[in-house]
């Protein structure tokens, strides 16, 4: 996962719930800063075009569904057999998408800057799970959901990309930024209904 | 008050904590522990309602969930809940009830004339008596529906709160009596994550307040307390598991904070409703007491036997001080020593002639008088029991003979068996055989549904005594852990002494003096629809004889409680009268709910604003502050008008529509789909899916295209940009955004796999604000570094810049027809750039508009709106578009059927323009062209008004319309006749109201 500390840096940009933190007990659910994220489609079967990711990310993309692979600058999240989502602590997005197009075929592969298509908000504390629980059936109980996973699923009425951080830290949820207030508000309104 | 019927200790009452409430407007008290039921009948208060029917006097039938008679209408105003079960109701201080179907008053309630007039409504009385005249029947259904009551739904919004939840586990164990306490602490042992959900407060099942054995009540407590501190083991009490869905999907109900009363339940829901996904299920759901039907067996007072034990025992409420205990198997025996041990003088009359020595022993024992082979033949006392009459039964077991005894009672304590609660096992799709044995269904675990692995255990499967619950539970669970992949080990079981039902005679339908259904008695089977065991007789000489025919018919088990006391009485009934095996008349399917659910549990969390979500643009704030009105478009909100003052709409929309055209305005276009196309086979591709050409399109340019469907049909529209070679930028309807990628990505893995295209949805990284009117220019020149004279930056191009200082790319591209540009940021900067816009445009008095004014200007030069001027049964050519549609392609995705002849043929619904005789008249959207005026409907209709509005540039109204063989009607007379009757005439016009040439989106 990218370390989160440096993603807090970029305070003037704006993103759908301005970078707010909502605490109660046993829960911290936080917005990220805006960080840079792009789509790379391709045929991740190809030597090359795995080996040309590797080298512009400095990360060799996962290649087990539902799993994603990070180190300090950046996090690949296996989207699909031809599709993985890159984060970047990059601030732009116009270079982190140049530097994962060198090398990559533009005619058999496509990058795509989605760096504000998404926010991505944290859940953290030990009622994390229950409040994942109230408005996903996938199942993040800690023996079936490790860090280095992750799934696209449902939170309520929005589309997901949950991941689990690598130091158990909490949960990640990428939702639309559309659907950031309806999430955003969804995840404090359960917050107070736990066991 | 006092509690006359309340023992002077025992049960699990807490004597010291004594708790008032008001039952149909009288005080009593009643103690902590109790349910409304049990403090009613501490009380001596018997009649609880009148029956759905024929008005009857009712009381307590059982102690639990069962209950189908004590349906009652708790709390008032916007808490009030209708049909709650007194005996499922926690008592808590200060609760107030009443009693349902009954006016003006329980005990004078004028409905009860039904029952003087029973022999006129019989079963299916109201089907054949209201089905005709079918145009009255809404009349009818008015009164029915008054007559037949039951409770009154509140009208005010509801109050509480509550919390949906998901939940995954290996062993989910549906009840927490012995069985599945002991399933839940074996499958526990295992490591496997256990789900143990009951209905009741407390878990134990049938064993709650009953004094089994030391060693039994001490392996209960330690079961729970060591599943409490196991971590992988959720215990849920007050939880009914009400629906078995496929896939092992449970969904549960838990009553959080009912029993603490409305408003009491401080931040916590009222009720949580878990969605639970089981890899393996043990169903431990007990079984239910049988009534046996005898004439008049449904006056207030005449009980379950075990409902008259739990009473006693959990309670502490002895209900009555002379007790009938009436039965044709062994289990009622222990009542009636219970209630002998608590004071009550006891006469047992059983069916059977031949009982145990040990029994009849016990009872001699106790002085208590024991009639065998007798059975009662009538009930004295309407609003309460006084006495009953028995008679020696007949050895056909078919009539009576020899005198009749009164005995002076005021309860009888009834058992006709016990029916294995299969509710569970039924709705998981598994059979059920008839097992002689008990005389009841019990699961076939050979019929068993694969996709829904669940075990029944216990009393559910037919084996009622607590030793043989405890071992199948056990082995339930283990079996259960197994094979979900873990291995348990199997806990040290207590010691208990025999029960159970022991030995049953099946008697199912006791005679009486006068053939079942002639005479004054009735004898029901069906307690909460009120169908008696003349009604299943009705049904078989009307030929309903099917199981599934005897239910519609008679209404049999089609009540709130889903007949769990009355099914198998029907069915046996049935089959004596056919002369069949109860298993040849078959049973019904049992449905979810088990037990009612409030629809507030189901919706949870996701109501208000949580029930659909709001979507916003990244520049809702401005809008917010520059005072919206807003509009659902989907699920986003769009920005409608911006009333400045006290204008209205109208006047809003005009002024907004006016200054577009004469200086500047600004709209908010973000929620536009937005498809990124990268790959070298990407403008084959979009030939493909648009209408027109793409390959010679040039870098940096747009087009617009119309995109069909497998039918010819418009299917959506948009403006797509080449960004390079090999990457382009298309852009969607709003509503459509959803729809288009996945038909792109349907065909790109379905059909042209292929090709080398890839499409990402983009729709909410740009941030979009349209700029349009003849100063667009002079506000670009402002802000921006783009060159944007006419020759640097023409009309249906694209250029990459700075705007306002942010990285952008404009669009020059226009849905009003005057000089516009499409400013697209990425979102981060989408408030910034509407704001600076704004403050920049306001030397040319730059408006902010809405969608409301974009829908009359692009109405004014004639733009179609998918979805409002098409309707999925219009071609390119019907909206005179065929200069969309290529003549060279090879083909193209809808190619085929556009050119069918159907789709070529002249006279379809085309797209005309509409203007009013009356230029103050605007048409409403819907209005229909008809072919000639009559009197009323129905009138041959030509087509229909699709777009319309008042437009403040032409100075009247427009309208579009789709008018059969239009596009050769212009200049013809129309007329369209209105919802109201008005009739109005309109000239069939060009679609184009404003600048036909075209001149000022180039400019």
């Amino acid at each position: 996962m990218v370390n989160s500390e440096s993603l807090q840096t970029v305070k003037s940009l704006q993103t759908p719930l301005n970078g707010q933190t909502y605490q109660t007990e046993g829960l911290t659910v936080r917005e990220y800063q805006p960080f840079s994220k792009a789509v790379i489609r391709g045929d991740f079967g190809s030597n090359d075009i795995v080996s040309a990711i590797t080298t512009s990310a400095g990360l060799s993309p996962a290649l087990d569904a539902n799993t994603y692979s990070s180190n300090a600058t950046h996090s690949m999240f296996w989207m699909g057999p031809d599709e993985r989502l890159v984060y970047s602590t990059s601030q732009d997005p116009a270079e982190l998408i140049s530097a994962l197009r060198v090398g990559l075929p533009s005619a058999k592969s496509a990058v795509v800057d989605v760096s504000d298509y998404y926010t991505v908000l944290q859940v953290s504390g030990e009622n994390a799970r229950q409040v994942l629980a109230s408005g996903t059936p996938f199942d993040v109980h800690p023996r079936l959901f490790k860090s280095g996973q992750c799934a696209q699923t449902r939170f309520g009425n929005a589309s997901v990309l949950l991941s689990c951080q690598e130091d158990a830290a909490g949960y990640n949820l990428q939702v639309r930024w559309s659907f950031a207030e309806y999430l955003w508000g969804y995840l404090c309104r359960v917050s107070g209904f736990l066991q | 008050m006092s509690q006359n019927c309340r023992l002077e200790s025992g049960g699990l009452i807490d004597r010291s904590k004594a708790l008032s409430f008001t039952f149909d407007g009288k005080d009593y008290i009643g103690y902590q522990g109790d349910t409304l039921a049990s403090a009613l009948l501490a009380n001596g208060v018997v009649l609880l309602g009148r029956s759905f029917k024929y008005h009857r006097p009712r009381g307590l039938i059982a102690a639990g969930s069962e209950e189908p008679n004590a349906l009652i209408q708790l709390e008032n105003g916007a808490y009030t809940e209708p049909n709650t079960r007194a005996t499922c109701i926690e008592l808590y201080d200060g609760l107030t009830a009443s009693s349902q179907n009954r006016w003006p008053s329980l005990k004078f309630d004028v409905g009860a004339v039904n029952s003087a007039v029973a022999r006129f409504l019989p079963a299916g009385f109201y089907y054949k008596t209201f089905m005709w005249p079918a145009s009255m029947w809404l009349t009818y259904e008015k009164f029915i529906r008054k007559a037949a009551g039951l409770g009154v739904s509140p009208t005010e919004p509801d109050p509480d709160k509550y919390h949906g939840m998901y939940a995954n586990c290996e062993v989910l164990i549906v009840g927490g009596g012995p069985a599945g306490l002991a399933a839940a602490l074996t499958a526990a042992s295992s490591g496997a994550r256990v789900m143990l959900v009951d209905e009741q407060s407390e878990f134990g099942g049938a064993t709650i307040g009953v004094d089994k054995s030391a060693e039994f009540n001490a392996w209960k407590q330690q079961a729970i307390t060591t599943l409490e501190n196991n971590p992988d083991v959720t215990l849920l009490t007050r939880t009914t598991a009400v629906g078995y869905f496929d896939y092992n999907y449970i969904t549960a109900v838990e009553k959080v904070t009912d029993h603490l009363g409305p408003g009491n339940g401080g931040g916590k829901p009222r009720q949580r409703f878990w969605k639970i996904r089981a890899k393996q299920v043990v169903i431990a759901a007990g079984s239910i007491e049988r009534p046996l039907v005898f004439a008049d067996n449904d006056r207030p007072g005449i009980m379950l036997a075990n409902a008259v034990d739990t009473y006693i025992n959990r309670y502490g409420v002895l209900p009555g001080k002379d007790i009938v205990v009436f039965t044709n198997n062994d289990s009622a025996y222990a009542t009636a020593l219970n209630a002998t041990r608590h004071g009550a003088t006891v006469t047992v009359v059983d069916t059977r002639t031949d009982v145990s020595a040990s029994l009849t022993s016990a009872l001699e024992s106790r002085n208590i008088r024991h009639f065998k082979g007798h059975a009662i033949s009538s009930v004295q006392g309407k609003k309460g029991v006084v006495a009953v009459r028995i008679m020696s039964l007949a050895a056909d077991a078919k009539t009576l003979e020899g005198q009749a005894w009164e005995i002076d009672c005021s309860i009888v304590a009834n058992s006709g068996g016990w029916t294995p609660s299969v509710h569970m096992c039924s709705q998981s799709g598994g059979k059920l055989r008839y097992d002689e044995s008990i005389e009841g269904f019990v699961p076939d675990t050979a019929k068993a549904k694969a996709i829904n692995p669940n075990i029944s255990a216990g009393a559910c499967n037919g084996r009622f005594d607590t030793a043989s619950c405890l071992a199948e539970g056990a082995s339930a669970g283990s079996a259960a852990a197994s094979k979900a992949g873990f291995t348990a080990v199997e806990p040290a079981l207590p010691s208990v002494e025999d029960d159970g039902m022991g030995s049953i005679a099946p008697l199912w339908l006791v005679p009486t003096v006068h053939p079942v259904g002639e005479g004054p008695a009735k004898h029901f089977h069906d307690f909460q629809n009120d169908v008696t065991a003349a009604d299943i007789h009705l049904a078989a000489r009307e030929g309903f004889v099917s199981v599934e025919h005897l239910k519609r018919y008679t209404t049999t088990g089609m009540a709130t409680d889903q007949g769990k006391t009355s099914n198998l009485n029907a069915l046996a009934i049935m089959a004596e009268i056919r002369g069949a095996q109860i298993p040849e008349v078959g049973t019904t399917t049992f449905r979810p709910p088990f037990t009612p659910l409030t629809f507030g549990t189901v919706g949870g969390q996701e109501s208000s604003d949580l029930f659909i979500q709001e979507r916003k643009t990244a520049m809702h704030a401005s809008h917010v502050a520059n005072g919206a009105v807003f509009e659902d478009v989907g699920d986003w909100k769009r920005p409608w008008y911006f009333p400045s003052g006290d204008e209205d709409m109208h006047a809003a929309v005009q002024r907004e529509t006016l200054a577009v055209r004469q200086s500047v305005g600004m709209l908010d276009a973000s929620t536009l789909g937005k498809i990124d196309i990268q790959g070298e086979d990407a403008a084959e591709f979009l030939e493909m899916i648009y209408t027109n050409n793409w390959k010679k399109l040039a870098v940096g340019s747009c087009r617009y295209g119309l995109m069909l469907n497998e039918h010819g049909m418009i299917f959506d529209d948009g403006v797509t940009t080449r960004l390079s070679e090999n990457h382009f930028h298309m852009t969607t309807t709003t509503g459509g955004a959803a729809r288009v990628i996945g038909w792109l990505e349907e065909w790109l893995q379905t059909e042209w796999p292929d090709m080398n295209v890839y499409c990402t949805s983009v729709t909410e990284q740009w941030a979009v604000a349209a700029v349009n009117g003849p100063n667009a220019r002079a506000l670009m020149e402002a802000v921006s570094d783009i060159a944007v004279s006419r020759d640097d930056f023409p009309f249906m191009t694209m250029r990459e810049g700075n705007v306002a200082g942010i990285p952008a790319r404009v669009y020059r591209i226009s849905f009003t027809g005057e000089l516009a540009y499409e400013i697209n940021v990425p979102a981060r900067y989408g408030r910034q750039l509407w704001d600076k816009l704004q403050e920049a445009g306001k030397q040319f008095d730059l408006c902010v508009y809405g969608t409301e004014a974009m829908h009359v200007l692009r109405a004014e030069k004639g733009f179609i709106i998918v979805g409002q001027d098409t309707d999925g049964t219009v071609t390119p050519s019907d909206m005179d578009m065929d200069w969309i549609v290529s003549k060279t392609k090879k083909d193209f995705l809808g190619k085929r059927s556009f050119m069918r002849t159907d789709t070529r043929r002249e006279g379809r619904p085309q797209l005309v323009g509409l203007l009013t005789k009356d230029p103050t008249v605007v048409l409403p959207e819907g209005a229909h062209i008809v072919a000639e005026v009559k009197d009323a409907p129905p009138m041959r209709t030509l087509g229909h008004v699709t777009s319309s509005y008042m437009s403040p540039n032409v100075g009247r109204s427009i309208a579009l319309a789709v008018l059969q063989g239009g596009l050769k009607k212009k200049g013809e007379t129309v007329t369209l006749c209105l919802m109201n009757g008005d009739v109005i005439e309109a000239t069939v016009s060009s679609t184009v109201f404003v600048d036909e040439e075209g001149e000022r989106v180039r400019g």
